[in-house]
């Protein structure tokens, strides 16, 4: 069954027909081409296809795409176009090995925004807390933990807007790649 | 994508979805936040016929802090239990199970209301609700009633809740200055759903309740008043510990645990909680 919906997506405005069976991951990435946001378990567990809707985190796989008509969505494409301008919590993730295989980190860096937006000066609990809805089997976390102290560090004193991540300021954002 | 084929329905109104859940639709699913019914719908697990969202209804999340209650909308989602203050401050047993819930993602999209109506037994809100006394209202096309949690929960992902109905309204006796409370989860990963669960109001020098979630298909609860025991809390929490011992002896057995297990668990976490609400009395009064 088809039903027409309109949503905001990284600030571009979409008004379309989606199979009521479609979740919004599903939407995001075969739809508009969004492949940055992961298909991990599809039971909201992994946290892999992360995304902001509305200013907050959400797990875009658990979310059916007829039900975010009327949607701001956000997704990891925003935060950076190319290597050069990454945002400073993508760089800090590169400088302190934040990552192995990459596949949670898309959704990863999402939840660190969403944590530093609120708590900007976190601890190691408070951090383990923040990425608790994303599992990473690579590292094992202590490099993530590293990278998210790194970029609060960095970005102390820059108040993050969820609403509007790609309007993040990136002046001071030296590339480290 | 979902393997079959739904319906799906976006009211605005409440009174749209009630006289959506009147027509003969076939097997009807109500969608509040949908991070169980998501899931089970991609597992195929359930497999409805027509889906009525509820996150278009914007009746449906008012919080209400009056006097002594607050009254949420089914549709308050958990990350706001958690982080308004003036639910913590009015009822902050409420506000502690909130947070504990899976993780920040869901507790942003998962509703209360939600939570409720799919009655998974190890389910934060359940011991909390009960142990909470918190009242439950239900609306039907033809009118609305009022059910007590204690009478809401029937059994594993069973409710009172009847098919033409939708839970609204959640009220909360806020908690008085004479009250204390703790929330108390067994699992295996922060985030899990419990093994077992526990929630505890104290009345000071008056009455202690605690409600057991997980261990068995209904919670169970227990209330002791301090009198019978000479006013001695020691020998009413070993009192609580067994009478919720004695209560669950058809525990449940999943992988997370057996039987006996959690029926032992059950009155060590019992005995935790208790300890743990009569614990935070004591320390609120050397602050003041």
């Amino acid at each position: 069954v088809k039903t027409s919906i309109w949503l905001t997506v990284n600030a571009r405005a979409h008004t379309v027909e989606v199979d009521t069976r479609t979740c919004l991951v599903d939407f995001l990435r075969d739809d508009l081409e969004l492949t940055g946001v992961h298909v991990g378990c599809r039971t909201g567990n992994c946290g892999a296809c992360t995304i902001i809707m509305g200013g907050q985190t959400v797990k875009s796989c658990v979310i059916l795409a007829a039900d975010a008509h009327g949607q701001d969505i956000t997704t990891i494409e925003a935060m950076s176009t190319t290597l050069k301008d990454l945002h400073p919590i993508q760089q800090e993730f590169a400088a302190h090995q934040g990552l192995q295989c990459g596949y949670c980190t898309p959704a990863m860096i999402l939840s660190v925004l969403q944590l530093l937006s609120t708590n900007p000066d976190p601890t190691d609990d408070e951090i383990r807390l923040g990425i608790a809805g994303n599992l990473c089997r690579c590292t094992g976390y202590h490099f993530i933990v590293d990278s998210i102290h790194a970029a609060a560090r960095r970005l102390a004193g820059t108040r993050i807007d969820m609403t509007s991540i790609g309007a993040t300021d990136n002046s001071t954002a030296v590339t480290q790649l | 994508m979902i393997a079959k084929d739904f319906q799906f329905y976006r009211p605005t109104q409440l009174s749209e979805a009630l006289d959506l859940l009147g027509q003969d639709l076939g097997d009807v699913k109500v969608l509040a936040g949908g991070m169980s019914l998501v899931p089970a719908m991609n597992l195929g697990i359930v497999r409805p016929d027509a889906v009525i969202s509820l996150n278009h209804v914007s009746s449906l999340d008012p919080v209400v802090h009056d006097r002594d209650q607050l009254r949420l909308g089914a549709l308050v989602r958990h990350r706001r239990i958690e982080t308004d203050r003036q639910i913590r401050a009015a009822c902050p047993l409420l506000a502690e199970a909130a947070g504990l819930i899976a993780d920040v993602q869901v507790r942003h999209r998962g509703t209360v209301g939600g939570s409720l109506v799919h009655a998974d037994p190890a389910a934060n809100y359940v011991p909390v609700m009960v142990a909470l006394a918190a009242r439950f209202r239900l609306m039907s096309r033809t009118g609305e009633r009022w059910v007590d949690a204690r009478n809401f929960f029937r059994g594993l992902l069973e409710t009172d809740v009847e098919p033409e109905e939708i839970l609204t309204d959640i009220v909360v006796p806020a908690q008085t200055t004479s009250q204390s409370s703790a929330y108390y989860r067994l699992a295996r990963v922060h985030g899990n759903f419990a093994i077992v669960n526990a929630a505890a109001v104290v009345a000071h020098n008056a009455w202690a309740r605690v409600v057991v979630g997980g261990a068995t298909a209904k919670p169970i609860v227990v209330e002791e008043r301090f009198g019978d025991y000479g006013g001695s809390s020691v020998q009413l929490i070993d009192h609580l510990g067994d009478a919720v011992y004695a209560a669950c002896s058809e525990a449940l057995e999943d992988l997370q645990g057996s039987a006996e297990y959690r029926r032992s668990m059950a009155r060590v976490i019992a005995r935790r909680t208790v300890a743990e609400a009569l614990r935070r009395y004591d320390a609120s009064r050397k602050k003041e």
